[in-house]
């Protein structure tokens, strides 16, 4: 399939009514310590992608809701634990008919994930203003509905425009990390007073890293094969107000929204949270979605990926274990998303793989207990190699894309080397255990955060790390104060903003014709004998995608399709089921049905298929004589 | 400490019974001069409503013991009670380790409400003339919820309705996909107030013939060659097709079981039935866990069911693994001490010895909140016949509840085989037990049944940890420093932390503390060895302030040593979640 970009850019082209924050949200790089400054913005003709705060983004979803009542309405869905608002814009042509199927886009559910709210907030502009002239977009909501949940977790969010500046991640219930009796005694903090809560090293025996020989800045894990001793320890910057030796080790918050969702939920785990949908913004957002049955498909702006990096699948009729099914995708759903998985590479070009686990996810739940199409995107990550030159990067944009190949795409590892030892073992916060640590084969290859290093340094992007301070910390010394700065590995450079957000809304409009859509193919009927008549049908779906997948089928969450003869006064079915439930219609196939009816009248029958995702359809033919 | 109490125990009977004087002592069992202050028939079973006045009567006679809380709405809007049951002027109920009683949780199931209001109503007429009756109110807290499921109790009892009908919780729901709520449920076809059988004559036809000895009963046709059928077959429930799907009865109300909805090792619908689209989906499941979840002084767990007589543990499903051995030990002890206490019950584990039952309430009483819990399912037909000896003439099966019922019942459990014009079946019989035979005990073994499951729990209760400072002492080590030698001791079964709290890091460690002005505690540390003094697990930092994940364990104690320098007085103290803090003094002069 050709990409159609041009579509893509045509829609681009109208520029928005500059909606005026009137919340006079202060501009995200005020300071250059509050976040990471990047190169200035690319020239662009369409909708600006802004980064807002949570007054601003709200303002701006309002605003659009209002300018546009033909096809934007917001719809609060619920509030956060600190009583935030949490809302939905529905972007749809009119009011959607029954059955018409609707994509759910979901971003900054993870925390420091607030780019993914200007990607969010971009498509339901560039969507709501091209509605009126661009014919893709028009198509595209005259045919599904969009939901945009532009910011799942404004608390966190909020972080981003606080002082300090912090990557917060847990926003819900917490425990006593330390277990000493004393709940959420020992903070991150900023000690230095220099407005961000970064990292903090200091020279201790106890310590498992060591500065990198490469580059003084990078710490690596120490490792005894190569002689090496450990004599750092690393942690969030914090004081140690409980005297324990461990700095910034018991927040008051833990719980993670996304660890927050029943599959494979982790009990008793410090970022689970009490029990599954126990954070109010994961019960918001299970709701919603348990109440919009024409939700056929989600995406997801966060962490994880499932669309760069194939998931983890099992064969459809793999057995269960103790009755618990094999873990992953279902082989035939599977193939399914690797064929979106394709388009969207053809169409975005982003390699940026997840980090984080999927257990106890929003985007898991979704396709593992609900049998929804589930698409995790991750956005950008920091590269971990220094950009390149631009003749490789170019092989793998699709034709016809003449821009050059953008440092933000890059592939990105998912080592990590935040330090997982506070927290008794659960792992820093903002932290999660690096798969490629101790993998033999990495073993002399150049550290991944020595290579975002060298990335930061090629592209000019050095507000991204903070340079090492050294300061005098009042429990523990001597430390140094420094580091990777807050977002800097969820917010792309300026410069890509609006080639990102562009190609993911190319990617979305193509996703709704995928989407399945029944039609009546076929509807005969005609007098066999007497008063006996024979009625066939066929059913069509012309999309890729199942009515249901198999996800679907085995959870049974959504019910079937449903194909109902609609008979006059007087006929009856006298062989097969007035209704026919359907639970299974692959995309682009056909369905046949068969019945009789007596009835000795000349007469009209009606065949009708409803849907809650799939669409409706009747027909009505002549009994042929 | 008894003494102590005495007096103050004697002016609050007074208060409590002025009209009646003094109780004589011993009720339990006692009959001969009793005369309960609040007279409750337990001879029959309550409707919500019913079952609600009778609490708030208790809790009228006995204001001062017995409180009622509204912690939530059920789906139909009825409260969701729990009476707190404790002595509140003996401290108030979240500084004692706590017992959870609740029933009924599965609608149909109503026993168990009876056997939470027998619990509360003997613990209060007996308080002050027994004396652990009056360690159970003084010492220990009891949250009592009577019926987990109030819509389907009350619709059990208003409704027609048979014996299993009315499990569910009342949130409509879409079980045969059709987009449709509950369009299709079970019956009352020919009006009579009943949900019973229907089975259809087809001479020649069927499966099944008339037993010759009893013609309500009905026997299977041996599979032969010989041409030989039956004239009988069953329908099913008494029910038609009200939807015109071609199925009958497929849509009854609700559809969900408020048992699979606990957190730990919950499951998904497609993987445990009625498990609903998330854990604590619906209101009453909710409530439930957040005023537990509140109260980390819960230490023990009871919830009550029907039928089969079981007293059942977890784990609910295999891949789970086996619980830690220390706790084990007292749910072995307790489980045996039931089934001499509840004939007919058996001590089982509930996926090997019953089936898996994932996201179970009480189950996640012990893996979630680290409490010791049981299930008991309450009533099992061998008790129609308990006379073992007598097993030779007692029919057997379904003949055996005719008998019953015939005899003992005046034949009033059953109803007749009568015809019915069937509108897709055309001539069919209708009949079978009533809804209150084969779960529930006929109204003269109500008594004993919620007696001794009531006795079981009063158990299980006074295995909650009591600690006490068993011993204290102080030795002189020279130089001004001394050592203290303290012995904390839990007197009872249950551990002040489970196997599994201290594992899984469930609620807080316990803390042993030295404190004192003009005191410097130099080191401590736990003792690992009676004889052996210097055997110490060092505390790194704080050794004024010893955190002890494990917790004393059950009829253990644990020993501490402190190195101390100054003189004046220690204050030893222990605290933890599950039981009463303790402390004691130790003079360094």
């Amino acid at each position: 399939m050709a990409v159609p970009l041009s579509a893509c850019c045509a829609l681009l082209a109208f520029v928005p009514v500059a909606v005026q924050d009137p919340a006079g949200a202060p501009p995200p790089q005020s300071s250059p310590q509050s976040s990471p400054p990047s190169s200035p913005p690319e020239k662009s003709d369409g909708p600006p992608v802004e980064l807002l705060d949570n007054e601003a983004l709200g303002a701006r979803l309002a605003a659009l809701a209002s300018a546009h009542p033909e096809c934007a309405s917001i719809l609060r869905i619920g509030f956060s634990r600190e009583r935030r608002p949490i809302d939905v814009l529905r972007l749809s042509a009119g009011e959607p008919p029954p059955g018409r199927p609707a994509i759910l886009v979901v971003a900054n559910l993870d925390g420091p994930q607030t780019f993914s709210s200007a990607v969010a907030l971009h498509h339901a502009e560039a969507l709501a203003l091209g509605q009126a002239t661009d014919p893709r977009a028009k198509q595209f909501l005259e045919s599904t509905t969009l939901y945009v949940v532009a910011r799942a977790n404004p608390d966190a969010a909020a972080a981003r425009w606080a002082k300090p500046l912090f990557e917060a991640e847990a926003t819900g219930t917490g425990v006593d990390d330390d277990r000493d009796r004393r709940d959420g005694e020992d903070p991150p903090a900023d000690v230095d007073g220099d407005g961000v809560i970064a990292w903090m090293r200091w020279k201790d025996p106890k310590g498992e890293w060591t500065l990198d020989p490469a580059d003084p800045r990078v710490l690596v894990k120490a490792d005894a094969k190569k002689g090496q001793r450990g004599e750092y320890r690393l942690a969030r910057e914090g004081r140690d107000l409980d005297r324990d030796e461990t700095p910034s080790e018991d927040a008051p918050k833990d719980a993670i929204l996304n660890r927050n969702f029943p599959h494979d939920w982790v009990e008793h785990g410090a970022e689970s949270g009490r029990f599954p949908m126990d954070e109010p913004e994961a019960r918001a957002l299970a709701e919603f979605l348990l109440l919009k049955k024409d939700i056929a498909l989600v995406i997801t702006y966060g962490g994880l990926d499932n669309l760069v990096e194939k998931p983890k699948s099992a064969a459809d009729n793999a057995p269960s274990n103790r009755r618990i099914p094999a873990a992953g995708w279902l082989e035939s759903d599977a193939n399914l998303l690797a064929e979106l998985a394709k388009r969207y590479g053809e169409r975005t070009g982003n390699k940026t793989k997840g980090r984080g686990t999927e257990a106890g996810s929003f985007q898991a739940w979704v396709y593992q207990h609900r049998g929804l199409w589930s698409l995790a995107i991750a956005l950008w990550d920091m590269p971990t190699e220094a950009k390149k030159a631009e003749a490789e990067g170019k092989a793998q944009e699709p034709p016809g894309d003449k821009e050059p190949e953008k440092s933000g795409e890059d592939r990105t590892g998912t080592e990590e080397q935040k330090p997982p030892e506070a927290r008794g073992g659960r792992g820093a916060p903002g932290s999660r255990p690096g798969r490629g640590e101790g993998d033999p084969k990495k073993e002399d290859k150049p550290s991944e955060d020595l290579g975002r290093l060298q990335w930061i340094d090629g592209a000019g992007e050095s507000a991204r790390f903070l340079p090492w301070k050294s300061f005098q910390h009042p429990e523990l010394g001597l430390v140094e104060i420094g580091g990777f700065a807050p977002f800097a590995r969820t917010e792309p450079p300026r410069a890509d903003w609006d080639r990102i957000a562009g190609k993911q809304l190319d990617f979305l409009l193509g996703l709704g014709a995928d989407l399945p859509r029944v039609s009546i193919e076929k509807l005969e009927a005609r007098r066999l004998a007497g008063g006996l008549i024979e009625v066939e049908a066929a059913v069509l779906n012309d999309s890729l995608l199942p009515v249901s997948n198999k996800a679907g089928q085995r959870a049974d969450a959504s019910r079937p399709l449903k194909a109902r003869l609609v008979l006059p006064e007087g006929a009856k079915v006298v062989g097969g089921q007035l209704q026919t439930l359907i639970r299974d219609l692959a995309g682009k196939s056909r369905r046949e049905l068969r019945w009789l009816v007596f009835c000795d009248q000349p007469l009209q029958i009606g065949l009708k298929l409803d849907s809650d995702n799939a669409g409706e359809a009747t027909a009505i033919v002549e009994v042929k004589q | 400490m008894m003494h102590s109490m005495l007096p103050v125990l004697a002016a609050f009977a007074l208060l409590q019974s002025p009209a009646a004087g003094p109780k004589p002592d011993g009720f339990p069992g006692l009959p001969a001069n009793h005369t309960p202050r609040v007279e409750i028939a337990w001879n029959r079973l309550y409707d919500t409503d019913a079952l609600y006045a009778l609490f708030d009567r208790l809790a009228a006679a006995y204001p001062n013991l017995l409180s009622k809380q509204v912690i939530g709405y059920s789906t139909e809007n009825r409260e969701m009670r729990v009476y707190t049951l404790t002595n509140s002027q003996r401290g108030s109920h979240e500084e004692k380790p706590a017992m959870w009683i609740d029933g009924n949780v599965h609608g149909n199931e109503v026993q168990g409400g009876e056997a939470v209001l027998y619990t509360a109503w003997y613990l209060l007429e007996n308080y002050g003339h027994n004396q652990r009756v009056d360690e159970l109110v003084n010492e220990r807290t009891f949250y009592l919820l009577p019926t987990v499921n109030p819509d389907s109790r009350a619709a059990w009892f208003r409704d027609p309705n048979d014996a299993s009908s009315s499990r569910t919780g009342r949130k409509p729901t879409d079980d045969d996909g059709d987009g449709l709520f509950d369009e299709d449920p079970s019956d009352d076809l020919d009006g009579d107030g009943h949900i019973v059988q229907m089975r259809k004559h087809l001479p020649g036809e069927g499966n099944l013939r008339l037993d010759p000895d009893d013609p309500r009963l009905m026997v299977p046709v041996p599979p032969n060659d010989k041409g030989i059928k039956g004239d009988w077959i069953m329908l099913g429930e008494e029910g038609t097709d009200d939807d015109g799907d071609g199925r009958a009865n497929e849509d009854d109300v609700g559809g969900y079981d408020m048992n699979r909805s606990s957190a730990s090792m919950w499951m998904p619908e497609h993987v445990q039935g009625g498990a609903g689209p998330y854990p604590l989906y619906w209101p009453e499941t909710r409530s439930i866990a957040e005023f537990l979840l509140a109260r980390p002084n819960l230490a023990a767990l009871q919830s009550f069911h029907n039928a089969g007589g079981m007293i059942l543990r977890g784990p609910g499903a295999e891949s789970f693994g086996e619980y830690p051995r220390e706790d084990l030990r007292v749910y072995d002890e307790l489980g045996r001490d039931g089934e001499r206490m509840l004939p007919f019950y058996k001590y089982m584990v509930i996926w090997k010895d019953l089936y898996t039952v994932f996201g179970g309430f009480a189950t996640w009483g012990y893996e979630g909140l680290g409490a010791i819990s049981f299930t008991n399912e309450l009533w099992n037909d061998a008790q129609q016949y308990p006379d073992s000896s007598k097993s030779s003439i007692v029919p057997e099966g379904r003949k055996g509840d005719h008998f019953f019922n015939d005899a003992l019942l005046m034949g009033a459990g059953f109803v007749d085989w009568h015809a019915y014009d069937h509108p897709l079946y055309g001539k069919v019989e209708i009949g079978g037990f009533k809804k209150d035979v084969g779960r529930v005990p006929p109204t003269f073994l109500i008594e004993e049944m919620v007696h001794r499951n009531a006795l079981f729990c009063l158990k299980h209760a006074e295995s909650m940890p009591i600690v006490r400072v068993a011993k204290s002492e102080a030795s002189d080590l020279g130089g001004g420093v001394r050592a203290v030698d303290v012995v904390f001791e839990n007197t009872r079964a249950i551990p002040t932390r489970t196997g599994r709290a201290a594992a899984m890091k469930i609620g807080k460690p316990d803390l042993f503390t030295l404190e004192g002005a003009g005191l410097e505690v130099l080191a401590g540390g736990f003792r690992s060895d009676r004889f052996r003094p210097e055997r110490l697990e060092l505390a790194e930092r704080e050794p004024g302030r010893l955190l002890g994940e494990r917790g004393i364990g059950g009829r253990s104690e644990v020993r501490v040593r402190w190195f101390v320098r100054g003189t004046g007085t220690a204050r030893v103290a222990w605290s933890g979640e599950k039981a009463r803090g303790v402390e004691a003094r130790v003079e360094l002069r």
